[in-house]
């Protein structure tokens, strides 16, 4: 029953989720680093992103890139806002009530949303019919253009942020503001746009996540929980502040947890994956390739 | 506001106050309002005992629902099961409880801050999930019997017997607070390093907070499977977390008073609400929004100096 073109195709679907996954941990990883904040509701942009594409979808009829960017501009401005309205008031705190602070904070938004979006959007699953139709054989493999079109365009995504990050000068005032905010401020670096920037890109990637997956996952209120839960996994496996980090562990979690489920239930798959992240905390406090310490 | 709260003369407004409670039943007859009681007492003793380790200590202890639920479900299990009394399982919830939280503090006395939260989020999740799933043992979301504490019906039994439970809980609190232990816990919370410098253990200090409060949760946790009748893994879910964490955040965490405020201004308005059903949590999600912005102390202002712990009596 485990022969290989089922692992082959499992693999291909992991990486399919790995691209993804990437998406949304990378952006948590940098609001971490940048911003200093645990995002709790970085979920809730995912979920946004997917409503906005089910809407665009459904009613505009656009096509996969479009949607991409209309979603990925329009959850840029609701993460600034929530930068600026929420988080920024919070910086002239000292550390704990920073962080006790935001953690708190972000758990409200994320509540907030999750329960806004039940009552605007009520809580069926609302999904889209895939991208494109059509399957294709590569190999021992048969894949759909679907998924494969999610795949490129999400690695297209990575490849964008990676050069945004190393070889433009907001990503290298993303990098300076965090390695060292008071140094980077000192420097002349306008930390309040740069911050409201790193939320906005963070959101952004989180609801491109969402608008790509959403032929797969389907879209609903709480589906953010999931997410984040994954994002936590992702971000603490690979390390803490780095992206690169993030971009392993993505691509990894993703194809583990898909030939996972060749073997094991769903229902204890949340278990293994939290009984991970406790133990990777707890024997390598800053994670496999972590900078920063835990 | 404030500093109304904070310059009471405190003894006689407690007896005062203790007085109130006690006559309550006799005075107000509705058994609704009773179990609304005894609801915020069982949150107020959550909340108070959380909030040792998170406003006083500062370890963000987001997984002690975990206790409540494993205190619920060992009481509920040992007496359907076992053939305990209930009173033996009140007992054996809080032990198994404390066993618990040794297990999950261990990790995060080497982590920081929200970390902290992760870690005891997951393993409050992961024993969620494995209640929920091992229908033989706990019937899961079907859901437990549990029998009730007291031998007939009503609640003015439960009502005189949780609130024994909370005064002794707030006067041992109280004196903890109060003792080289709430001065540690503060210095703990303020800088680590620093009291560790001084010579401070930390996984000491941090170790006995878990297991005190772990214990105490896991014995509320327990009467609540015996006073509600029916258990299931809901009791450890993150909504009773994050209940928790507004009542209180919204009643000043770091004071004595604080939680028990917020548990039952938030139990009271839990009620209320209960009509609105999903327009409930979206206002719960305002009020957390509205009191980091604006609330950082609560109502009762925490998060004190030390001074003010030592002088205004907490």
């Amino acid at each position: 029953m485990y022969n290989l073109e089922i692992i082959l195709r499992q693999a291909f679907y992991g990486l399919v989720l790995g691209s993804n996954y990437v998406l949304i941990a990378a952006g948590f990883s940098l609001v971490w680093g940048v911003v200093g904040v645990m995002n709790i509701a970085h979920g809730e942009f995912f979920m946004l992103g997917a409503y906005a594409a089910y809407f665009i979808l459904t009613f505009l009829g656009w096509n996969l890139f479009l949607t991409t960017i209309a979603a990925m501009a329009l959850i840029f401005l609701i993460g600034v806002f929530f930068e600026k309205m929420t988080i920024d008031p919070l910086r002239p705190r000292k550390k704990l009530d920073y962080d006790m602070g935001t953690l708190i904070m972000t758990i409200g938004i994320s509540i907030f949303l999750q329960n806004l979006a039940l009552i605007v959007f009520g809580p069926k699953y609302k999904g889209v019919p895939a991208y494109f139709d059509g399957m294709v054989r590569l190999g021992p493999i048969i894949m759909s253009y679907d998924r494969i079109a999610i795949f490129l365009v999400a690695l297209l995504l990575i490849g964008i942020l990676l050069f945004l990050i190393k070889h433009t000068r907001i990503g290298l005032a993303l990098r300076a503001v965090s390695e060292n905010p008071d140094g980077a401020a000192l420097a002349g670096i306008p930390i309040g746009r740069v911050l409201y920037f790193a939320f906005g890109l963070s959101a952004s990637f989180a609801g491109a996540a969402g608008v790509l997956l959403i032929p797969i996952y389907n879209v609903y209120p709480t589906v953010g929980g999931n997410v984040i839960l994954l994002a936590f996994s992702i971000v603490i496996f690979g390390g803490l502040g780095s992206v690169k980090g993030a971009i392993y562990a993505g691509f990894l979690i993703g194809i583990l947890e898909s030939l996972a489920v060749l073997f094991i239930s769903s229902a204890w798959k949340d278990v293994i994956v939290f009984a991970i992240v406790i133990l990777v905390l707890t024997f390598r406090p800053r994670g496999l390739m972590g900078t920063k310490e835990a | 506001m404030k500093s109304f709260i904070a310059n009471l003369p405190n003894k006689r407004w407690f007896a005062l106050a203790g007085l109130l409670f006690l006559l309550f039943p006799v005075i107000v007859n509705d058994s609704y309002f009773h179990h609304l009681f005894i609801l915020s007492f069982i949150f107020a003793i959550f909340v108070s005992s959380w909030n040792i380790l998170f406003g006083f200590m500062g370890v963000f202890s987001f997984g002690h629902h975990a206790f409540f639920g494993v205190g619920a479900y060992v009481s509920a299990l040992s007496v359907v099961k076992l053939g305990f009394t209930p009173w033996i399982g009140l007992f054996l919830g809080g032990v198994a409880a404390a066993l618990a939280s040794l297990i999950i503090s261990w990790p995060t006395f080497r982590l920081k801050g929200p970390y902290i939260a992760i870690v005891t989020l997951a393993f409050a999740e992961v024993l969620r999930i494995i209640c929920s799933n091992w229908v033989d043992l706990t019937r899961g979301q079907l859901g437990l019997s549990v029998p009730s504490i007291f031998v007939g019906a009503g609640r003015i039994q439960p009502y005189y017997f949780v609130f024994l439970m909370f005064a002794a809980t707030m006067i041992i609190l109280n004196k903890m607070i109060h003792s080289s232990f709430g001065l540690v816990a503060i210095s703990i919370r303020e800088s680590q390093e620093a009291a560790e410098s001084l010579g401070i253990s930390l996984i000491g200090y941090k170790r006995l907070a878990f297991i005190l409060t772990s214990f105490i949760v896991g014995v509320v946790g327990a009467f609540y499977a015996h006073y509600i009748g029916i258990l299931t893994p809901d009791v450890m879910g993150s909504n009773v977390m994050f209940s928790v964490l507004i009542m209180g955040l919204f009643g000043g965490i770091g004071t004595l008073l604080g939680p028990v405020l917020g548990a039952f201004i938030l139990t009271f308005l839990a009620e209320s609400l209960r009509g609105l059903e999903n327009y409930r949590f979206l206002i719960y999600g305002l009020v957390i929004i509205f009191t980091v912005l604006f609330l950082p102390r609560g109502l009762a202002g925490g998060l004190g100096r030390l001074r003010t712990v030592y002088r205004k009596g907490g």
